[in-house]
């Protein structure tokens, strides 16, 4: 018999050497928090913050440091090429090119950003209940993804934009419809899996009430992919809604974006290709800085093995995130 | 094997209330293919006031479900519970939560009972707040309490539970459960994934909070040098069914069912250094599955002493002795479990 029980042990616990280390609590600033994200991460992770930090400073400086007015014509100089006074030349109405890809980028991104927060929260939350309850609940939710999933977001868009008229509101709601989807079923997945941990379990059998349970346990620790998610779904959204500007039922004049400008573009594709070429260099940009984010969040870098000097494969991204695609 | 361990802590006399009584209960999980896992199968038992009842069984023959079934953590599937007096196998809503407050869990795994991205201390506090304790100065001082009584510092409430050893955690699930002031408690293998040396510490903590806080006590375990060293009665169960009950010396030092005379021996085996597979010889093969579970006698594909009449009829429940029950045919053939330990020539404790 060990030793561990065949002596009774006297002394009280609250009289043993306390088994604690010196707490040392500390708040890291923003910026050493993102060095640290970015250490263990895959290298898109820190390109993807750069590029999207670099496009994020222009579209908050825009009102202060855009060259031009973006609505100002000046039809003596139509279809300009670069100068001195119109870096990125002038479109179709004289207009400054930079101007307008400034302003126009503020409302593509803002638009594109609020439609995916309200789409990760509702999705969430949908789905983590579905996950929580069960039945019939979780039946209805998944069987309206599938059957959401199924029309692409444009076709949805234009259906309400029709009933509806255009309209940012419009717009958002159109975009949210379909977009929660994805967020439902990841969440789904997740809660499903959290839901089996013994700390939710103890939740339970502690008597937490379920909002409880899903609000701080099961949200909380599906946080991580479900925001990988959110930027990987951003750049599908800065898209989608260039594309409905593009179709000329997103943002309507005197307001621009950069789906607007590719739209305007269009008949003078010989003349000046650059006013086609510049929008579509901004959305793939935009796009590509946050879905790298996204990506370097949800690959988690392969930490080198000690004895092998092979070259480090980079994972595929998880089949999770794929599946949950409307595209 | 004589008695190395002191046993200060008196034996319940049989005449204390049921705190608990279990009748028949059953919980089958679904298959698929309308088979079912008979992972709790019929299983009767009564806990008695203040005493520690040890549960003793091969991993996977239910002793973890019967505890969620008993918690009503998962629902039973027939048979009832009686807690209290009262029958608490459907209670809902108000019921169940004022339910929650007297009878609590310690879990198996200390590192998974917490949720990581949360303090200790929200995840302790939480519960409290739940059950209407609204002053958070009240509940500060109810931790601190119970923080002193596990013997635990304050510091750890900042902490998240990776930054905090496995004794720690589970000195904290013991506090956390203990919050509530539940007359009951059931401990699932408090001490399978700690280390050796933190062991004793934890199962001494549980003694001494039982005596203090008055507490009845399961205790589930694989290891029955921990059942014999702090329980009253023990059950063992094999395949969803309790095979036998006694008092602890009793089931030590005359046990009647062959499954437990064979965990005997592969206990005695272990401590007297003889290899394992003495334990193996004995016991053939893995357990049958809960899906498809042997007729008759459950034991009999595995049992040394089986006869024909095994494998068809159920046995019933005999009465080796007072408060002693066993559910064998040949309950009173059964050799000693020392006799079973036949490649073991060393006494244990000499």
């Amino acid at each position: 018999m060990p030793d561990t029980m065949s002596t009774r042990p006297v002394p009280r616990p609250n009289q043993r050497p306390s088994e604690l280390r010196s707490a040392t609590p500390h708040r890291p600033n923003v910026l050493s928090l993102l060095v640290r994200g970015a250490q263990g991460r895959h290298w898109t992770f820190a390109v993807g913050v750069v590029l999207l930090a670099l496009v994020l400073l222009v579209l908050v400086l825009t009102p202060w440091i855009s060259p031009h007015d973006p609505a100002t014509q000046d039809l003596g100089n139509r279809l300009a090429g670069p100068s001195a006074d119109h870096w990125f030349g002038t479109d179709h109405l004289g207009r400054d090119v930079l101007s307008r890809l400034m302003w126009g980028g503020r409302f593509s991104v803002t638009i594109a950003a609020i439609t995916l927060v309200i789409c990760a929260v509702t999705g969430s939350i949908i789905g983590a209940l579905a996950a929580r309850r069960g039945g019939w609940l979780d039946e209805l939710v998944m069987r309206s993804v599938d059957v959401l999933i199924c029309f692409p977001d444009v076709v949805i868009a234009l259906f309400l934009i029709a009933l509806f008229g255009t309209g940012y509101g419009t717009l958002i709601a159109a975009l949210t419809i379909t977009g929660w989807t994805p967020f439902a079923r990841l969440m789904r997945g997740l809660a499903l899996e959290i839901n089996s941990k013994d700390y939710v379990e103890a939740a339970e059998i502690l008597g937490s009430p379920k909002s409880y349970i899903v609000f701080r346990h099961v949200i909380p620790n599906a946080s991580r992919p479900v925001v990988a998610m959110g930027f990987l779904r951003f750049g599908h959204k800065l898209i989608t809604v260039g594309a409905l500007s593009y179709l000329g039922l997103g943002v309507q004049p005197p307001d621009s974006d950069w789906g607007a400008m590719l739209l305007d573009a269009q008949p003078y594709m010989e003349r000046a290709p650059s006013l086609g070429v510049l929008p579509g260099a901004a959305i793939f940009v935009t796009a590509l800085s946050v879905t790298m984010i996204g990506q370097g969040l949800d690959i988690k870098k392969r930490r080198k093995r000690a004895k092998e000097p092979t070259a480090i494969p980079v994972p595929p991204p998880s089949t999770a995130l794929v599946e949950g695609e409307a595209l | 094997m004589t008695t190395s361990v002191p046993l200060d802590h008196p034996t319940v006399t049989e005449a204390a209330q049921p705190l608990l009584s279990l009748q028949d209960l059953v919980k089958h999980y679904p298959a698929g293919k309308g088979k079912k896992v008979h992972s709790v199968d019929g299983v009767s038992l009564s806990v008695r006031q203040g005493e520690v009842l040890g549960l003793v069984g091969e991993s996977g023959c239910g002793k973890s479900t019967l505890a969620r079934t008993i918690l009503r953590a998962v629902d039973a599937t027939s048979g009832h519970i009686v807690f209290d007096g009262e029958d608490i196998t459907s209670a809902k809503g108000k019921r169940l939560k004022e339910l929650r407050r007297s009878m609590q869990f310690v879990f198996q795994d200390p590192y998974g009972a917490f949720d990581p991205k949360m303090s200790l201390g929200t995840s302790l506090e939480a519960p409290l707040r739940h059950h209407g304790m609204k002053d958070r100065a009240q509940r500060q001082q109810r931790m601190l309490e119970m923080l002193d009584r596990v013997g635990i510092e304050e510091a750890i409430l900042e902490r998240r539970p990776a930054e905090c050893s496995g004794g720690q955690l589970q000195r904290m699930v013991i506090a956390r459960a203990l919050l509530l002031e539940p007359k009951f408690l059931i401990c699932d293998e408090p001490t399978s994934a700690l280390d050796a040396s933190i062991r004793a510490q934890i199962l001494n903590l549980l003694v001494e909070l039982k005596d203090q806080l008055d507490l009845t006590l399961v205790l589930i375990s694989h290891d029955l040098r921990v059942v014999r060293y702090l329980c009253d009665r023990v059950a063992v169960m094999y395949l969803g069914k309790i095979v036998e009950v006694a008092p602890r010396d009793e089931l030590f030092t005359n046990p009647r069912h062959p499954y437990t005379r064979v965990l005997l021996a592969a206990s005695l085996a272990e401590q007297a250094g003889a290899e394992a597979n003495a334990m193996v010889s004995r016991l053939r093969g893995e357990p049958p599955s809960p899906i498809d579970v042997p007729s008759g006698c459950r034991f009999h594909p595995r049992c040394p002493i089986a006869q024909d009449i095994c494998s068809t009829v159920v046995p019933e429940i005999s009465r080796p002795g007072q408060d002693h029950t066993v559910t064998c045919h040949f309950w009173d053939q059964v050799p000693h479990p020392s006799a079973l330990l036949a490649t073991s020539t060393r006494n244990p404790d000499e």
